[in-house]
């Protein structure tokens, strides 16, 4: 009888032990009801260490960005364009005050609108409203997440771009725009003597997209840096290890793997790369990666 | 007080100071702006995120960097150039104005409601502006925390926070006014830290008001026992008392001799002389009552009516107030309409009621100008009650002035065109519940020489029937005004209509093109053009050569931001514009070295250049031309990797 009662009694408190320990580990997962964001890791190189200033947010003339609001995770890659260079201009100003005004946008919580097409044009304006002038051209990728839809907004005007993988499959993925070979949709705000010469796309001609996404899904942006030098298949093979991954570490891993990849194949100048690969089709024979700068922002859906 | 009890007051307060520190992470909440309610002006736009108000919320976001930076709350103005302008206002009531006085305010949301303890201004540019810091109770009552005068300080960024003055309720509404009057350049406010506490003090007030914490009280107090003092104790005339004391003295009878015969004395004091003292007692009383009502003054009362008026007119609006209150001859004087022809009462915005309106109203047949500028927002004063002081006393109205004040709506606007019919000057600034149909009331008056129509909400229609409807219009100011949707419009009827117009400011209107331009050369008499960040006419042209040519007597010429704009724009003004005074040329990146030496050469008057932001102008130029051209400010603004957080 003694002995029923302790037994008893062990098992009450096993089970009361039990149940409390249990309520403990749930009670976190009931009340942290999580909601959806993008966690993402960023990785790029500089084309020319030496002449590259190290600066949060740039990889030589490629400028990024991450930030959250209430309402929406956004991510962006802005690549500057070149040729400023020789006008005395650093291209790399107008790349990165683009996205620096997107990520300011974004976080300063009045801007209710966070479509990226209309993010794109508020920043670019934005430029204009500086007492500093800022000159140059950049293109620019731009992915918002909504998180109360959980859908995915993008705005891509030029030549970087975003891919989305899911089980092993490109699911969705950025069209390239080009006014013709190597020359890219650009925005751009051009100093007053070459206001009729430059090439200037308004930002509304960006190519949108939307789409529904799902718990996992891997979603790149990256810079043409990226895309001319490591193949598509390659690139997804890549893709694939962090599919569904939460651990951000992992996800640092792999864009370090991809940017270090195209830094390493824009040297090989026996590649047949992407870029040789549309240059041959564009009438010029060539071999090799092409030399730019890198930037790698890859982030997976946790829905 | 006696001592004792002072002293057991004092470690009373040492031993609530003791419990403060000790449950000080409890009590107390450092908190940033959550939200901006109202502003008086702000250097950007309403669509941009660039030096605009809304930049003070939130931590500081450039501090302790020091630079021009977009991130942070400008406004508009800095140092005296614009009072200087040909667009300068007439002051109204300058005896009203405080020591310390203010051009912009800035009102602020904290999420807590708490006892302010102190506040801390990041100011990350031209520090040294703030002048005023208010706190609002629930009812929207203001409390000072702090004023102080404006400061010349060193050219580096710092964390302001002033001795706060002791207010016995808990707010969450802030407002801080700025005076620009000593600022080299713009100021720029990146936030503002409050802390406050969560713990009422209420049952300690005695001991912060005794110890002289608190001024406010005090005054209220003084002031509460002066009336009461002056209903009961009768107003005593004093001269003919001291009349009657020096008879006594001189007859030596007010004092009683040590060792006399009191009998005899008293007696012989009967039978001799209490006779013909009795007959000047009688003949001084009788003085007294018949004089009663002129000496009732004192020796004020032998001036004439009309020359204490004119001393009474020198008097601020609080005095007159408090002279009102002394008798009834002085009542009727301190209240006679004839010192209520201007009246000015944006420095008393905090007290400023629908009743303060009422009261005035009787004063007021004669007002001609009015300067109600900052008054009457969070419900203060109701927009009928406005109507009815306009219907009232708006008659003979000249200038009215109502910058800032949230409640005049369509029925006031529609209100003052119908009785104002005088009306000369209309200063509508941020008054943004106006619509159309209000404006488009105010083209029935024909009188108008100044319009203020800073962002309101003012359309291209509305506004054309009123330049239209008003021949003698002399300033203009369409700034932001961001509903207009053709300014270009808007400039051609100017130039048809509008031939008398002197000043015209122009910022931020977007869609003004060179079209808009040529149209204002038609204005001849132009001393004033500010076409700050009117993006539009950012490739010229010949538009500004015309306006050269057009407008011979510019003296303040303001181009900010346009960057389009080439030497060559601007070689016309050196020979047409003999006059100019001040010229902006803010980040006009096309401009050269040569054309801002020969500015400085050519135009004797120059006072003012802003050459911020032009890339092509080096500084040591700009260096070398300051000693050059030591009677010319020469501005050079900068913002370092402003980017970086």
């Amino acid at each position: 009888m003694n002995s029923l009662v302790l037994t008893g009694r062990l098992l009450s408190r096993a089970l009361w032990n039990g149940i409390s320990s249990y309520s403990s580990v749930a009670d976190p997962n009931v009340s942290r009801k999580r909601e959806p964001c993008m966690l993402s890791a960023v990785c790029g190189f500089p084309k020319d260490f030496a002449k590259s200033v190290s600066l949060r947010g740039k990889f030589g003339d490629d400028a990024w960005f991450t930030a959250k609001s209430r309402t929406a995770d956004v991510l962006g890659v802005a690549d500057g364009v070149g040729g400023w260079q020789e006008y005395g201009i650093d291209p790399g100003e107008f790349s990165l005050v683009l996205m620096k005004t997107c990520e300011r946008l974004v976080t300063c919580g009045r801007v209710t609108n966070l479509e990226p097409c209309s993010l794109l044009a508020r920043s670019y304006y934005e430029l204009l409203e500086n007492k500093q002038s800022i000159v140059g051209s950049s293109t620019a990728c731009i992915v918002v997440l909504n998180k109360e839809t959980c859908t995915v907004q993008t705005a891509n005007i030029g030549d970087s771009g975003f891919v989305v993988v899911r089980a092993g499959k490109v699911v969705h993925k950025s069209e390239e725009q080009q006014h013709y070979f190597n020359t890219p949709f650009q925005l751009s705000l051009p100093p007053p003597s070459h206001a009729e010469s430059v090439i200037r796309d308004r930002p509304e001609s960006a190519d949108t997209s939307n789409f529904a996404v799902e718990d996992g899904d891997v979603i790149l942006l990256a810079t043409d840096g990226v895309f001319d030098n490591v193949p598509d298949s390659l690139l997804i093979s890549e893709l694939c290890r962090v599919q569904g991954e939460r651990d951000l570490v992992k996800i640092q891993t792999v864009a370090n793997t991809i940017a270090l990849m195209a830094r390493k194949l824009a040297f090989d100048q026996r590649f047949m790369s992407p870029f040789a690969k549309s240059a041959r089709e564009n009438g010029i024979y060539t071999v090799g990666g092409k030399p730019d700068d890198i930037t790698v922002l890859l982030a997976t859906v946790a829905l | 007080m006696n001592l004792e009890a002072l002293e057991s007051e004092i470690s009373e307060l040492e031993s609530v100071s003791d419990c403060m520190r000790v449950c000080n992470s409890k009590n107390y909440v450092d908190q940033y702006v959550s939200d901006v309610v109202d502003f008086s002006s702000q250097y950007g736009s309403d669509i941009s995120i660039s030096y605009s108000a809304h930049n003070i919320l939130g931590k500081p976001s450039k501090f302790p960097a020091y630079g021009d930076f977009p991130q942070t709350f400008v406004m508009k103005t800095y140092g005296n150039w614009w009072n200087e302008a040909p667009s300068r206002l007439e002051p109204i009531m300058p005896q009203n104005f405080s020591s310390v006085r203010s051009q912009d305010y800035i009102d602020i949301v904290f999420e807590c409601i708490v006892y302010p303890v102190a506040i801390k201004v990041f100011e990350t540019f031209n520090p040294g502006s703030v002048v005023r810091i208010w706190a609002a109770s629930e009812k929207y009552e203001w409390a000072l925390l702090w004023e102080g005068p404006s400061q010349k300080v060193e050219h580096k960024s710092r964390a302001f926070q002033p001795n706060l003055r002791f207010i016995n309720f808990p707010t969450n509404l802030l407002r801080l006014e700025f005076d620009h009057s000593l600022l080299d350049y713009f100021t720029e406010i990146d936030a503002v830290l409050f802390t406050g506490s969560r713990v009422s003090f209420k049952n300690n007030a005695v001991i912060f008001s005794f110890i002289g914490l608190s001024d406010d009280m005090e005054s209220s107090e003084n002031e509460s026992s002066c009336d009461s003092s002056n209903d009961i104790v009768p107003w005593i005339p004093s001269k003919p008392v001291t009349d009657l004391t020096t008879n006594l003295i001189k007859r030596n009878i007010h004092i009683i001799p040590s060792q006399v015969d009191i009998p005899t004395v008293l007696s012989n004091f009967i039978t001799k002389d209490l006779q013909p003292l009795y007959k000047e007692f009688e003949s001084s009383i009788l003085e007294i009552e018949n004089s009663d009502n002129k000496n009732k003054m004192g020796s004020f009362g032998i001036l004439p009516d009309e020359t204490i008026l004119n001393i009474l007119s020198y008097l601020d609006s609080v005095s007159l107030c408090q002279c009102a209150k002394v008798n009834k001859h002085l009542n009727s004087l301190a209240t006679d309409p004839l010192l209520y022809i201007s009246l000015n009462l944006k420095p008393y915005w905090h007290c400023i009621s629908s009743n303060s309106l009422r009261t005035v109203s009787s004063r007021c047949q004669y007002l001609q100008k009015l300067d109600l500028s900052w008054c009457g927002n969070y419900d203060k004063i109701k927009s009928d009650h406005f109507c009815d002081f306009i219907s009232d006393c708006g008659k003979s109205l000249t200038h009215l002035r109502l910058d800032c004040c949230k409640f005049v709506d369509d029925k006031c606007i529609v209100k003052v065109s119908s009785v104002c019919e005088k009306l000369r000057e209309l200063l509508l600034r941020n008054c943004n519940l106006i619509t159309a149909r209000g404006f488009l009331s105010l083209c029935r008056i024909n009188t108008l020489e100044r319009l203020d129509f800073y962002r309101t909400r003012i359309e291209v229609d509305p506004l054309v029937k009123i330049l239209m409807a008003s021949p003698n219009l002399k300033h203009i100011n369409l700034g932001s005004c961001n509903q207009i949707g053709v300014m270009d419009t808007i400039a051609e009827t100017l130039g048809s209509y509008n031939k008398e117009l002197i000043s015209i400011d122009l910022w931020k209107t977007y869609n003004l093109t060179p079209a808009g331009v040529h149209a204002l050369s038609k204005c001849s008499k132009l001393q004033e053009v500010e076409l700050g960040w009117c993006l539009g006419v950012s490739g010229p042209g010949n538009c500004l050569s015309s306006l050269a040519l057009g407008c011979p007597s510019l003296k303040k010429f303001f181009i900010g931001a346009l960057r389009g704009i080439l030497d060559r724009d601007l070689e016309p003004f050196l020979t047409h514009c003999p006059h100019l005074q001040q010229v902006d040329f803010l980040g006009v990146k096309g401009i050269t070295s040569d054309i801002c030496l020969k500015f400085l050469k050519t135009f004797k008057e120059l006072r003012l250049l802003d050459l911020s932001f032009c890339d092509q102008i080096s500084e040591a130029d700009v260096t070398f031309w300051k000693e050059m051209f030591p009677n010319v400010c020469i501005k050079r603004s900068f913002q370092n990797d402003w980017w970086q957080p």
